[in-house]
């Protein structure tokens, strides 16, 4: 070895010693900006520059492949933009896309024939793996036709891995901000669902916090009702670019995001609006929108609506933008259900103060005592959310009676036992009672029902009765609190009731004692009047028979004689209309037909009675179309009348309605305000319309069964169902 | 009860009656206008119960009875009226009441002829019942005029009765009483065969069947009347 090649020698190593520590300064320079969590732009560009200086004359770029396949140049040394050499420029494309597609380094004489170049000229690429793909690529680009190192590849993979490095930690870096801006977005919201804002506040909070989250200046708050198949807007953050304003409502067909969804039930994204048809699409395309997505709000299993989100034109989504939006969703969710809750304890605090008032309403209206009990029952039903409510009342003989019960299907041995146990007890104590399976210790019981609660009704200082409850399921607490509030209702209500029994039995016996009267009027006049005159005009007879009379004389006594028979005839007409005699041998049918005939006014009779309804009711029906017919004949100035009574299991109704001059009213004077007495006396209806010109009807229905009588009174202590939902041997 | 002499037992007797009525003074009136016409009065009772005894006792022809008696003062005179009906159906029967009612009169003309039924005050005035009892004697029905008067006179809306001539309504009144033609003939001073002119003419306008039978024709008339 001569001393020019020792030289050389020695200056190779020396230069290949020297660009191995310059290699290895420049790497540990790019490292540390890294560690120091340099912008990753900065650390890219450090990357290029040292490449730069190490690779000179060769030029170094830095590229990042993009979604659509092509390549970003994002750093490269200026002895490159300085040239502009477009012949390299054809090369570099070429070994970028030979990385690509490899994943491994390309160099130019692997991917184009030298004879086939343009100009003079190489590139060597090596891969930047990020996430085992392929991000980008690092490009040492010569000029001169020099072919790069053979070891280029090998030095440039060292820069490219710190590149790598770059990118992920940034990427790392990024990712994480992401999710604690999305968690601050989050909890913003949901602070103020837990604050128990009104829905709409969370609405714009939502759509406000994902359009930040998501960079997007477009957010739609939407829901759909599938009954009608249409969406409406709840709220957009896009103002007058909205193509639907807030509250405004589109079709199925029209939204295709919210199509999706409801077909799917996941969150939707939609790259490209071009191939998409109809006419929001081409608005979208119109105003701008880039990509979007959107994610369903389920509620109770339900998609409730969605959240939809749209970039502009040019802006990329970053993938899983819809599952954030989603998160979003559910927040939204939360906040609905909420909202729905807090409306449901609001109007059960509500519906009970209602319910009192619609009991407190019929008392007021003088139901009958059935009729409120079994409204309490059905009101407490409701309010406390439980099936069977019934009202009980304690007998003298230790019996209870149900006077109130909730319509529901009939329930079993066990039920029964329960019930009869807590109303048992609390006629022992005179304070609530709970059954319950755990408690009571019966299997049947627990297995059938939850729970049978009972609160005592007091009235006057003694348990009067109880309201029991009765659940399948176990009842929630404070239920016996809320019961009580009931029992307190019926206590002040059966006072009431008690009042209004008193008057509407003494009525019933004012008119029953009227009625007597009558009766015995005219059996007076029957047994005595009438057959004292028969008598004497027989005594006549007898007299004029007995003896030879002069003619004027006897057609004198002719005169008597009819006379006597007039008095007859009117003592008839009078003591008919004091006792329908015919009524309690024929019933409705025979006697309204009596009373048609003898009517100055055509009538035209329509009985319907299957059966012969008890004989008060029978008399006051009868009474009410005999005293309508009279104010027909003698007021109406009728043609016509029609008289209509239908006789049922549960009624009797009657109607007289005539064709005169109508504006009759129920005066002192009428004659029809006896009737009210008489029909209210036995809890029924008396109705009169006759407005002016228009004829007079007169309607009343006698119910049958006008008290508690629906109630089943049973023997030691056992209570059954006052609607037949108890079916029990006792 | 009281059993009333025999007295006129040797004279043509019109036929054995019983009278059943609860007011003493009715009761002997009655019988005594009876008995001043012809007719033997066996036996006078108070109530249901004894006029049954009195019936199997004396087996009488004719029994007037007030449909109030004791015990209840309502409808007893019905009610034995029917039991006399089923166990002596040839006795004819005439029912006296306060009231005459259209129901009662179809259900008493159901049971078959020989039925009557009169306003009380009927038996005030001069023949009155006796004819009544004779009719029934010879196998008639007897309806209160009074009765058939408030039935021809009811105030219809259609009034098919417009159809009728007054003669012809007068005509269809005693019909509905229940006399034979030759009766109404003489009541009306026409002869027999004009009163079966009018009755066939009547019968044509009202669309009812024709019959020989009177009892059917009364029961045929007074439905039709109720009905319209």
């Amino acid at each position: 070895m001569t001393s020019v090649e020792q030289q050389r020698t020695r200056a190779r190593r020396a230069d290949s010693l020297r660009r191995a520590l310059n290699e290895e300064a420049a790497l540990r320079r790019v490292a540390t900006l890294i560690a120091r969590e340099a912008a990753p732009g900065a650390v890219l560009e450090a990357i290029t520059l040292e490449a730069s200086e190490l690779f000179a004359p060769a030029a170094i770029q830095l590229a990042r492949y993009e979604r659509d396949g092509s390549a970003t140049i994002l750093a490269g040394s200026a002895a490159d933009r300085r040239d502009g050499a477009s012949s390299s420029a054809l090369d570099v494309s070429r070994v970028l896309a030979a990385v690509a597609d490899s994943g491994r380094a390309a160099r130019t004489e692997e991917v184009t024939a030298r004879v086939q170049s343009t100009g003079p000229g190489s590139a060597v690429g090596v891969p930047i793996v990020v996430d085992r793909a392929t991000w980008g690529a690092l490009l040492a680009v010569s000029t001169d036709c020099g072919a790069p190192a053979a070891n280029a590849e090998a030095r440039l993979v060292e820069f490219a891995e710190l590149a790598a490095n770059a990118v992920s930690n940034a990427q790392a870096r990024n990712a994480l901000r992401t999710v604690a801006d999305l968690q601050r977005s989050l909890r913003r919201v949901a602070t103020l669902v837990a604050q128990g804002a009104e829905p709409k506040a969370v609405f714009v909070a939502v759509a406000e916090e994902a359009a930040r989250v998501l960079a997007v200046g477009a957010v739609s708050l939407v829901r759909y009702d599938p009954h009608t198949g249409m969406f409406t807007k709840i709220y957009g953050t896009h103002g007058e670019r909205a193509s639907v304003p807030d509250d405004g409502q589109w079709s199925l067909e029209h939204c295709p995001e919210g199509a999706l969804i409801q077909a799917t039930g996941l969150p939707v994204r939609i790259d490209d609006w071009t191939s998409i048809p109809g006419p929001v699409a081409a608005r979208h395309r119109e105003d701008g929108f880039g990509q979007g997505v959107a994610a369903p709000i389920v509620l109770d299993g339900v998609i409730w609506g969605h959240i939809a989100a749209f970039g502009e034109a040019d802006e990329v989504l970053t993938p899983g933008s819809e599952d954030r939006l989603a998160d979003f969703t559910n927040l939204v969710a939360t906040a609905i259900a909420n909202a729905k809750t807090r409306d449901q304890l609001r109007s059960l605090a509500e519906s009970q103060g209602a319910a009192l008032r619609r009991v407190a309403t019929l008392v007021g209206q003088q139901a009958s005592p059935s009729t409120i009990f079994n409204a309490v029952a059905a009101e407490a039903s409701r309010a406390l959310a439980v099936e069977h409510v019934n009202v009980v009342r304690y007998e003298e003989d230790g019996s209870a009676t149900v006077v109130g019960a909730t319509e529901s299907s009939r329930f079993g041995r066990a039920a029964t036992a329960a019930c009869v146990a807590v109303v048992k007890e609390v006629r022992r104590t005179g304070s609530a009672a709970r059954v319950d399976g755990s408690t009571d210790g019966a299997s049947s019981v627990a297995a059938e029902l939850g729970s049978a609660i009972a609160a005592p009704i007091a009235v006057e200082g003694a348990t009067w009765g109880a309201i029991v409850v009765l659940s399948a399921d176990a009842l929630p607490p404070g239920t016996r609190t809320r019961l009580t509030d009931f029992t307190h209702l019926v206590a002040s209500s059966i006072s009431n009731v008690h009042a209004r029994d008193k008057l509407i039995a003494s009525r019933a016996r004012i008119v029953t004692a009227g009625d007597e009267t009558r009766r015995r009027i005219e059996r007076n006049i029957h047994d005595g009047i009438q057959q004292r005159v028969v008598a004497l005009g027989l005594n006549l007879r007898a007299l004029r028979e007995q003896f030879s009379l002069p003619d004027a004389m006897g057609l004198a006594l002719d005169d008597v004689e009819e006379a006597l028979e007039g008095l007859l005839a009117e003592i008839r007409d009078f003591s008919r209309g004091l006792h329908p005699t015919l009524l309690s041998r024929g019933g409705l049918g025979p006697s309204l037909r009596a009373l048609a005939r003898r009517s100055p006014v055509p009538v035209t009779l329509e009985v319907a009675a299957g059966m012969r309804p008890p004989a008060p009711i029978e008399i006051a029906a009868y009474y009410v179309v005999s005293e309508a017919l009279a104010n027909v004949a003698k007021h109406a100035h009728a043609s016509s009348v029609t008289v209509t009574v239908s006789v049922d299991t549960t009624a009797v109704m009657a109607a007289v309605a005539d064709d005169g001059v109508g504006g009759a009213a129920l005066r002192e004077s009428s004659g029809l305000i006896g009737l009210v007495d008489r029909v209210e006396a036995l809890h029924g209806t008396l109705e009169l319309a006759s407005p002016p010109g228009r004829g007079t009807t007169i309607s009343i229905m006698l119910p049958l069964e006008p008290n508690v009588s629906k109630e089943r009174v049973l023997p030691g202590g056992s209570v059954t169902g006052g609607r037949g939902n108890l079916e029990v041997d006792l | 009860m009281k059993l009333t002499s025999d007295s006129n037992s040797a004279a043509a007797c019109l036929g054995r009656v019983v009278v059943a009525d609860d007011d003493v003074l009715v009761r002997e009136g009655i019988a005594s206008v009876l008995t001043t016409a012809g007719y033997d009065v066996v036996g006078q009772v108070a109530d249901g119960t004894a006029l049954i005894e009195a019936i199997r006792r004396s087996a009488p022809d004719l029994a007037i009875v007030d449909i109030r008696m004791p015990p209840s003062q309502m409808w007893e005179g019905i009610d034995v009226a029917r039991a006399i009906r089923r166990e002596y159906p040839q006795i004819g029967i005439l029912l006296l009441s306060a009231y005459v009612e259209l129901e009662t009169a179809l259900d008493l003309m159901e049971d078959g002829e020989r039925i009557g039924y009169l306003l009380k005050s009927r038996v005030i005035r001069g023949t009155d019942v006796v004819d009544a009892l004779a009719r029934i004697a010879e196998g008639g029905s007897v309806i209160d005029p009074a009765l058939v008067k408030e039935l021809v006179n009811k105030h219809r809306r259609a009034d098919p009765l417009g159809a009728l001539t007054p003669r012809e309504r007068e005509v269809l009144a005693l019909v509905a009483e229940g006399r034979s033609n030759s009766a109404i003939g003489h009541q009306l001073w026409i002869s027999e065969g004009a009163v079966e002119k009018h009755v066939r003419s009547i019968l044509g306008k009202l669309e009812l069947p024709t019959t020989a039978d009177d009892h059917r024709r009364v029961l045929a008339v007074l439905t039709y009347l109720d009905a319209t």
